[in-house]
């Protein structure tokens, strides 16, 4: 076995996930406390582009599976590829973004290889006999827990938004094409694929703020407050939604925030009309600092918010932004 | 179409979940329900059967309450249920999870689909159906939006990062659901009635003969366990006029180094 931790890094049309890079910084990070390499893994058409941007974040080498099979993202093909390579090269750990082609496929890898795999990691550790381990903060914030893959590789996938990807290096990594049997057709036929119109906007999941309305916004155009405020923090900025106001289209599903919607751990998280729902919590509990901005005092919200306006958030959204605007200059 | 729905009893309750000393869950005080999602894939499995004839069975494996978890989904359109309960699976991960989910669906045989929640309420890995699809060397589809069936294959929008897919699968396979591919409908009293009479089969080990089963084939292992410390309740942020409400929270971020 050796000592290196695999990075399996996601792509679409020759640019790697963010989501991915970051967890590559962050392996650098741990390799470098346990003497070991980062390796990230790209399975991809044309792998050159994103085995570089592996590099740039933190990847000393990158494997590299490509060809017109892996044109669209296939469960077999890349489980069979990740498969063979991972017996043919046995890598210490195996980490996937907590995205939901990471969720699609790290379960499918660890059956696949029959092992066990931890799921949605918070944090990434290396124990005193320099196995990787897992801290998970789950049951809603109600439980955090330490876990290893009893075997080896350790698998897991890391939730996404709490890591960044680190400054670029400016160092290229060795890349190794690797040679896999071809996939076997797999069942599952992609039709097409409709790519977000976010207009340039960051992701929810990469964004330093996030500010999020609730049912309170009343309606799309209620959002505009919201979008306004997001504009004065500036581009690092994102706006999501609790599960009513995507339920009712005001944002897309894609902007929604908990338990069936995304997870988030920004800088800065605002809450503006969101009363502070458990199925809510779950997908910003690891946000740095909360500011609540609800007229009910009693908002389960401020219990778990380090800033708390008591207010109409159709006044003080506004004054915010113009305020926000003003200190930035 | 013979579909299977696999279905997840759990806490209503999390914060009820007490923690053993030996890192397990004490679920006692914490209610029980049907996993919410879960709902969500019995009614896409008995749309599929009103529009295609055939029938849905629901298997879930958990402790003796699971009959009532699996009354409930009868009373929402379920033909059938079949309970896994058996002291020996006490402590079992999502591996050890799967494996016996699987050796169940094999032993009841003739699915054409299985379908299953995209993830339960407490544990939340979402990794038991997508291993469940691998055991049974099945094709898999997971957090599926929106579903449209055919006899021999289903066409399913996914939301992936970036963007939404539109994939078609072969059947047999495997699909997972997320709460927004459908509205699950309510019973009436009439099938309330009709499902406390029904009757349901039961599998344990001895039918489905995994070889490890439990703790002891689990393939994560927990090394600690700790209720995190409450959050302390933030400061209040206060002044006469919106404006200055404003002012006062611009200069609390920026002590807090986050503006
Ligand atoms: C299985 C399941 C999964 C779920 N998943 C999610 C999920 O992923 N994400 C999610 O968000 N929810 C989810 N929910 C729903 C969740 O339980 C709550 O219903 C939801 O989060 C409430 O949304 P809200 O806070 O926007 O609305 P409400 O609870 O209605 O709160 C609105 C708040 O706005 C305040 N308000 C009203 N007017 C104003 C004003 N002018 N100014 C300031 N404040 C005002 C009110 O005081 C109130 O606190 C899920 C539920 C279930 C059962
Ligand atoms: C807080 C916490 C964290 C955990 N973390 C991990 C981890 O990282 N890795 C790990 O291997 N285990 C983990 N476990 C253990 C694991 O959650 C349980 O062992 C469980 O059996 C695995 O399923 P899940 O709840 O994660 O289900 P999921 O995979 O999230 O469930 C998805 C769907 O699978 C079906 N399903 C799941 N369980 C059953 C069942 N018993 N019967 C029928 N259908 C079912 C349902 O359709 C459900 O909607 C954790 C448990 C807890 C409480």
């Amino acid at each position: 076995m050796s000592t290196d931790i695999w990075v399996v890094v996601d792509s679409r049309d020759g640019i790697a996930s963010d989501a991915s890079l970051a967890i590559v910084t962050e392996a650098a990070t741990l390799a470098a406390s346990c003497g070991g390499s980062v390796v990230a893994v790209v399975v991809a058409p044309d792998g050159a582009q994103v085995a570089a941007q592996a590099g740039e974040h933190g990847a000393s080498t990158v494997r590299v599976v490509q060809g017109e099979a892996y044109a669209q993202y296939s469960t077999q093909a890349w489980t069979a590829a990740l498969a063979d390579l991972v017996r043919t090269h046995q890598p210490a750990a195996v980490l996937f973004a907590g995205t939901a082609i990471g969720a699609d496929l790290a379960p499918r890898l660890a059956a696949r290889l029959g092992i066990g795999l931890v799921s949605d990691a918070t944090a990434l550790s290396v124990a005193a006999d320099g196995r990787i381990t897992f801290t998970k903060n789950t049951l809603g914030g109600n439980l955090l827990t330490e876990c290893v893959v009893a075997a080896t590789p350790q698998i897991g996938t890391v939730r996404t938004g709490l890591y960044k990807k680190g400054a670029p290096t400016g160092v290229a990594p060795q890349v190794v094409v690797e040679d896999v049997p071809a996939p076997a057709p797999g069942g599952v036929q992609v039709l097409s694929f409709t790519p977000d119109s976010s207009d340039g906007e960051i992701a929810l999941e990469d964004a330093d703020v996030v500010i999020s309305g609730g049912r309170a916004m009343g309606g799309a155009e209620g959002f505009d407050a919201l979008r306004a405020l997001a504009a004065a923090f500036g581009p690092g900025a994102a706006v999501g939604a609790s599960r009513p106001a995507a339920d009712a289209g005001w944002l897309p599903t894609s902007q929604e925030i908990g338990i069936s919607g995304k997870t988030v751990s920004p800088d800065l998280y605002v809450a503006c009309g969101i009363s502070g729902a458990s199925q809510h919590l779950a997908g910003m509990s690891g946000s740095k600092l909360v500011v609540a901005i609800n007229s009910d005092p009693q908002a389960p919200i401020f219990e778990v918010a380090d800033l708390g306006v008591v207010g109409d958030l159709f006044e003080i959204v506004p004054a915010l932004a113009d305020a926000v605007a003003r200190h930035r200059g | 179409m013979k579909i299977l729905v696999l279905v997840k009893q759990v806490p209503t309750d999390l914060g009820a979940v007490k923690l053993n000393e030996d890192h397990t869950l004490d679920r006692t005080a914490a209610g029980v329900q049907l996993n919410p999602v879960d709902k969500n894939a019995l009614e896409a499995a008995v749309q599929l059967t009103e529009q295609l004839g055939g029938e849905v069975t629901v298997l879930s494996m958990g402790p003796a309450t699971v009959k009532a978890t699996l009354k409930e989904c009868v009373a929402v359109g379920a033909h059938r249920g079949v309970a896994i309960t058996d002291e020996a699976f006490a402590g079992s991960d999502a591996w050890a999870t799967a494996r016996v989910l699987a050796a169940a669906v094999r032993h009841l045989g003739g699915f054409d689909l299985v379908l299953a929640g995209k993830q339960s309420f407490d544990g939340g890995t979402g990794e038991v159906p997508v291993m469940v699809a691998e055991l049974l060397d099945l094709p898999q589809v997971t957090g599926v939006t929106a579903l449209e069936g055919a006899a021999d294959a289903l066409v399913c929008t996914q939301v992936l990062d970036g963007g939404q897919a539109k994939v078609q699968v072969a059947l047999p396979a495997v699909v997972t659901v997320d709460e927004y591919v459908n509205t699950p409908r309510y019973p009436s009293v009439k099938s309330k009635l009709a499902a406390n009479k029904a009757s349901f089969d039961q599998l344990t080990n001895a039918e489905l003969a995994v070889p490890e089963v439990g703790l002891a084939a689990s393939g994560t292992t927990i090394l600690s366990a700790t209720r995190p410390p409450a959050r302390q309740p933030g400061a209040r942020v206060e002044g006469d006029t919106p404006a200055q409400v404003a002012e006062n929270l611009v200069a609390a971020l920026v002590a807090a180094h986050v503006l």
